[in-house]
C-alpha cells in the first residue's frame, strides 16, 4: 500500500474513483433538476466529469485494468442538498489525492492530477455557491 | 507581469539550489531523472515558491492592501503556504537534509487596497498550481507525491476565489 493512502491497488483505487464520480453525478443532476437557476452549472460540471471518466478509463486500458463501472447504472434517492453535493465532491478530490501514488506512471500521474484540480474548482465553486445562499 | 515560467523560474532559481527543476519548468527539459536527488530539486523549488507566496501575503496584510471583505481569505491563505512550506520542510528534515533560508521577497508596488493587489496574489496561486501540476507527475517517493497533490488542490481553492473576487472566469 502506498504511504497515507487508503487503498491497497490501483484497481481499487479506480474503482472508488468511479463510484464517487459517479455519485457526484447523481447528486449534480438533482441539484440540476431542483434548482431551475442551477441547470446550466450542472450540466457543465457533468460535462466535466464525464471528461474525467473518459480519463479515467483509458488510463484504465494503459494500467492494464478492467472497465469500471458505468455510472449510469448507479441508482439511488439523493436530493439537491448543496452541502451533500460540497461533500461527494470533496471525497472524489480525497480519492483522487490517495490514487496518485498508486499509478506509478508520470504522464498519468499529470493527467489525473489536471482532474483532480479541476474537481477542487467545481468544490469551490459549490463552496462559494452555498455561502451567496446563506448571505441572501 | 511576467511571464509564468519567468516568475516560476525566478522564484526556483531565488532558492538557489534547484537548476534542474527550473530548467524543466523553463521547458528548457521535458523530463527529471525519477531519483532521490530531483525530489530533493522539486521539494526546494516548491519552497521558494512558498515562501514568495507567504512573503506576498504578509506584505499585502501588513501594508493593509487587501480589500477588506477580502482579508479573511488572505489570512486563510497565507496560514494555508505556512502549512504548505512546513510540511515540505518536514519532509525534507525526514531525509536528513535542512532548507536554505527563505529568499528575500520583493515588497508590492501597490501603495492602496484594490484589484491590482488581488491580481498579484492571484499570480503567485497560478504560478503555484501550475509548478505543482507539471512537477507533480516527476515525484519517486509516494509520502511527497500525496503531499504534492493536497497542496495543488489548495492552490487550485485559493486561484478560484481570487477569480471570483476579480470578476474573472471561474469555470
Amino acid at each position: 500500500m502506498a504511504a497515507g493512502s487508503g487503498y491497497a491497488s490501483r484497481r481499487e483505487a479506480f474503482d472508488a474513483l468511479d463510484r464517487l464520480a459517479a455519485f457526484c453525478g447523481m447528486r449534480l443532476g438533482a441539484v440540476g433538476r431542483e434548482r431551475a437557476e442551477a441547470s446550466v452549472l450542472a450540466t457543465r460540471f457533468l460535462a466535466t466529469l464525464n471528461r474525467h471518466r473518459i480519463t479515467r478509463d483509458d488510463a484504465r486500458r494503459r494500467l492494464a485494468l478492467p472497465a469500471g463501472i458505468d455510472p449510469a447504472t448507479q441508482t439511488g434517492a439523493v436530493d439537491g442538498d448543496l452541502s451533500a453535493l460540497r461533500q461527494a465532491l470533496d471525497d472524489l478530490m480525497v480519492a483522487y489525492a490517495e490514487s496518485l501514488p498508486l499509478i506509478g506512471d508520470a504522464s498519468l500521474v499529470s493527467r489525473l492530477a489536471v482532474d483532480m484540480v479541476e474537481v477542487s474548482k467545481l468544490r469551490t465553486i459549490v463552496d462559494l455557491w452555498a455561502e451567496a445562499e446563506a448571505a441572501a | 507581469m511576467k511571464g509564468r515560467r519567468d516568475f516560476i523560474r525566478e522564484a526556483a532559481l531565488g532558492a538557489g539550489l534547484v537548476s534542474p527543476v527550473a530548467a524543466f519548468l523553463a521547458g528548457e527539459v521535458t523530463v527529471l531523472a525519477k531519483s532521490e536527488e530531483t525530489d530533493v530539486s522539486i521539494l526546494n523549488a516548491a519552497l521558494a515558491l512558498e515562501n514568495e507566496a507567504i512573503g506576498l501575503y504578509a506584505n499585502a496584510l501588513s501594508r493593509d492592501l487587501v480589500p477588506a471583505g477580502l482579508r479573511d481569505y488572505a489570512v486563510e491563505f497565507k496560514g494555508a503556504h505556512e502549512g504548505h512550506r512546513d510540511t515540505q520542510i518536514e519532509i525534507l528534515r525526514e531525509r536528513g537534509l535542512e532548507p536554505s533560508a527563505p529568499h528575500h521577497v520583493t515588497p508590492l508596488r501597490e501603495t492602496t487596497a484594490g484589484d491590482p493587489v488581488i491580481r498579484r496574489l492571484l499570480s503567485i496561486e497560478v504560478a503555484a498550481e501550475s509548478a505543482y501540476l507539471r512537477l507533480i507527475g516527476q515525484i519517486r517517493t509516494n509520502d511527497y507525491l500525496l503531499s504534492a497533490a493536497f497542496i495543488v488542490v489548495d492552490e487550485a481553492r485559493h486561484q478560484t476565489i481570487w477569480r471570483r473576487a476579480l470578476g474573472l472566469s471561474i469555470y
